[in-house]
């Protein structure tokens, strides 16, 4: 892996060099526009592609956070044996604007906790989600308010907060194309991914 | 007088790679200009009385001497030059609704020079205004473009310019800025032909999504990449000097923004605070950036100093508060709250900190954006289906502006007399272009994916 690293640091150099006759157009005044970031400011984490303006790039690991994969995979098949422990798909869906959990929400939460509480070595991560209706800057903050409500209940449960990680990804990554109802309804979700 | 004055080119020239915390695959392309998505443009309506106008096909011609040959060298023809520049004139004033463009073939002449011109050919043919023009081949890739602007009425050029030692890739350049200059003689207002808009385009290859935010001309082609990625690339908005684009990536898996130079030289994280980083709206003298951050709970709007990058919280709601905009002062901010249930624009102001609500009309109201003039909000109205509403802050008349489906992110055109948006068709996410008094109309689409997110860049001052 390192040497990989290394082959693509030559890599990038090489490109780098091979296109690094500047246009003679730019070099005026872009230099002095917010050249002077202030690293160590609270919050604020270096990028990585000031300085030298070069960096390696990791080989991409296929489908890692890719979110959930259909929701298929999970589960058995909760239909032919009654006896067993009613089990659930780790989504919980959300009406049109809806961000509260009802007590069936609040089942699917409780039954993902209990897994949580069994197995203090798991963390969650809960993504929120909307349909594509509405703008997408304010969707970002609603599917924020979806995964913290799954988030605060779960809470309530017993979970520690520091093994809950709370994202939204608004309405940009739909489970379902599609504008109508049913893909909009598959698509106002939280998804819980516990490993 | 010979003037060489062509805009300045945006392409980025050295490839940067970005280390990425989890392996997600992130690429700034930065380095020549493939073509990655030509927007194709689709007029839907115009004037009734868009203004007759010809725009002459230009005269193609060589400076070069022959260099060993006795022999004359054979006369060039129209079709061997780079670029038909009548052509992308006669599109841009078309586009504008307000012009209707002889076409070629109707024309009785095709001068090229003042001296060809016969006036009395054109008066029956409704034709108060003409452009003629040359291109002459001045060797190694340069040429000179000359244009006559005529007032048939009056038999006299009314604007005359001429460009010296134009590369070849700017040609489409200086033809938007000959259609800015007609526009203007005309209609008083200053054309926005020749200023670049920046959106974001996604392709699914098998279950993946490919995200691009990508630049190109305000007629669509030159379409650059500029950030490539397998997560979501949203909400691009233009430094007022139009050198930078603030944008938010998850290419970390959440949202952050960022900030990048279009020339390539730098990118920098800004925001990446814990949970939503978004929204970022630049203030109208660059210095500072308006973002949606929900740090401290629920989602306010921060103000943060670009080059300190000290934060001030402006709203403290337990409400969503988002999708600030600034007002050409500089001295208030519109935003979306949801607050009274439902999101509604509201203005704050910097120096009291006093809130009022400016949005009332239908259920729904988000998404913001100020005219250049400060004159009008356009806004994205929700009743039943989302529109975009105009709002006049004059006389608080509302109007509701498209009939498109699932319209949003709406976007000024520089001069104020269109606004660029977002709606869905067929499935499928396109952009589209009216104007503020919605007479005229446009749809900008890629071919082989969704487009979304755009933002109309500013008047390039040189």
């Amino acid at each position: 892996m390192v040497q990989f690293k290394k082959i693509f640091a030559i890599a990038a150099m090489a490109s780098l060099a091979a296109c690094s006759s500047p246009p003679e157009r730019y070099t005026s005044s872009d230099a002095e526009v917010m050249e002077d970031t202030a690293p160590g400011i609270q919050g604020y984490e270096d990028s990585g592609t000031e300085g030298s303006g070069v960096e390696v790039l990791p080989l991409n690991r296929n489908g890692q956070n890719q979110g959930m994969g259909s929701a298929q995979d999970m589960g058995g098949d909760p239909m032919n044996d009654f006896e067993e422990a009613e089990t659930f798909e780790p989504v919980i869906y959300f009406g049109l604007d809806q961000y509260e959990l009802d007590d069936e929400k609040t089942k699917v939460v409780k039954y993902f906790a209990q897994e949580m509480l069994n197995n203090e070595r798991l963390t969650v991560k809960i993504k929120g989600h909307t349909d594509e209706r509405g703008t997408p800057e304010y969707n970002l903050a609603l599917g924020e308010r979806r995964a913290k409500s799954v988030a605060e209940a779960m809470m309530l449960f017993g979970v520690a907060e520091s093994r809950i990680e709370v994202i939204s990804y608004g309405e940009e990554m739909p489970e379902e194309a599609g504008s109508n109802e049913a893909a909009w309804q598959k698509n106002r979700r939280a998804e819980l991914e516990i490993r | 007088m010979l003037m060489v004055m062509f805009r300045q080119v945006v392409k980025p020239f050295v490839t940067l790679f970005s280390q990425v915390k989890i392996g997600l695959t992130l690429c700034i392309i930065l380095f020549s200009s493939p073509l990655w998505a030509e927007l194709t443009i689709e007029i839907s309506e115009s004037y009734d009385n868009a203004i007759p106008i010809a725009i002459v096909p230009f005269g193609f011609e060589t400076a070069v001497l022959p260099a060993v040959a006795e022999k004359n060298p054979p006369p060039l023809s129209q079709a061997q030059a780079p670029l038909d520049l009548a052509q992308v004139i006669s599109a841009d004033l078309r586009r504008s609704g307000q012009f209707k463009p002889l076409l070629p073939s109707a024309m009785p002449s095709q001068p090229h020079n003042i001296e060809q011109v016969e006036f009395r050919q054109w008066r029956p043919l409704d034709i108060d205004n003409m452009l003629i023009g040359k291109l002459v081949d001045q060797g190694n890739g340069f040429y000179q473009v000359d244009m006559r602007f005529m007032d048939v009425l009056r038999k006299k050029q009314v604007l005359g310019k001429r460009w010296n030692q134009v590369p070849k890739e700017n040609l489409r350049q200086i033809a938007h800025q000959i259609s800015d200059l007609i526009y203007e003689e005309l209609t008083g207002i200053r054309g926005a032909f020749n200023t670049q808009i920046a959106y974001v385009t996604m392709r699914k290859k098998g279950k993946k999504r490919h995200y691009t935010l990508e630049v190109a001309d305000s007629d669509g082609f030159n379409a650059q990449a500029i950030l490539k990625s397998t997560q979501p690339i949203m909400s691009p908005s233009w430094s007022p000097d139009g050198k930078k684009l603030a944008y938010v990536s998850f290419e970390n898996g959440r949202s952050e923004v960022f900030i990048q130079s279009l020339d390539g030289q730098y990118r920098h994280k800004v925001a990446s605070f814990k949970g939503i980083n978004s929204a970022p709206a630049w203030s109208p003298d660059g210095k500072k950036l308006a973002l949606t951050l929900s740090k401290d709970g629920s989602a306010d709007v921060y103000i943060m100093d670009v080059k300190t990058r000290k934060l001030k919280r402006l709203t403290k709601k337990w409400s969503i508060e988002t999708e600030a905009i600034w007002a050409p002062n500089g001295k208030s901010l519109f935003f979306n709250s949801d607050r009274r249930g439902q999101p509604q624009v509201f203005q704050v102001f910097l120096d009291t900190l006093e809130i009022r609500r400016v949005s009332f009309e239908g259920r729904y109201n988000a998404n913001p954006e100020i005219s250049p003039n400060g004159r009008y909000l356009a806004m994205v109205h929700g009743q039943g289906g989302f529109n975009i509403g105009l709002l006049d802050l004059y006389t608080d008349e509302f109007n509701v502006l498209t009939d498109t489906f699932l319209d949003e992110s709406p976007s000024f055109s520089p001069n104020g007399e269109m606004i660029l948006y977002a709606m869905n068709r067929n499935g499928k996410g396109q952009l589209a272009v009216v104007a503020i008094d919605g007479n005229t109309s446009q749809i900008l689409r890629v071919k082989d994916g969704e487009v979304r997110e755009p933002a109309w860049g500013p008047f390039l001052t040189e």
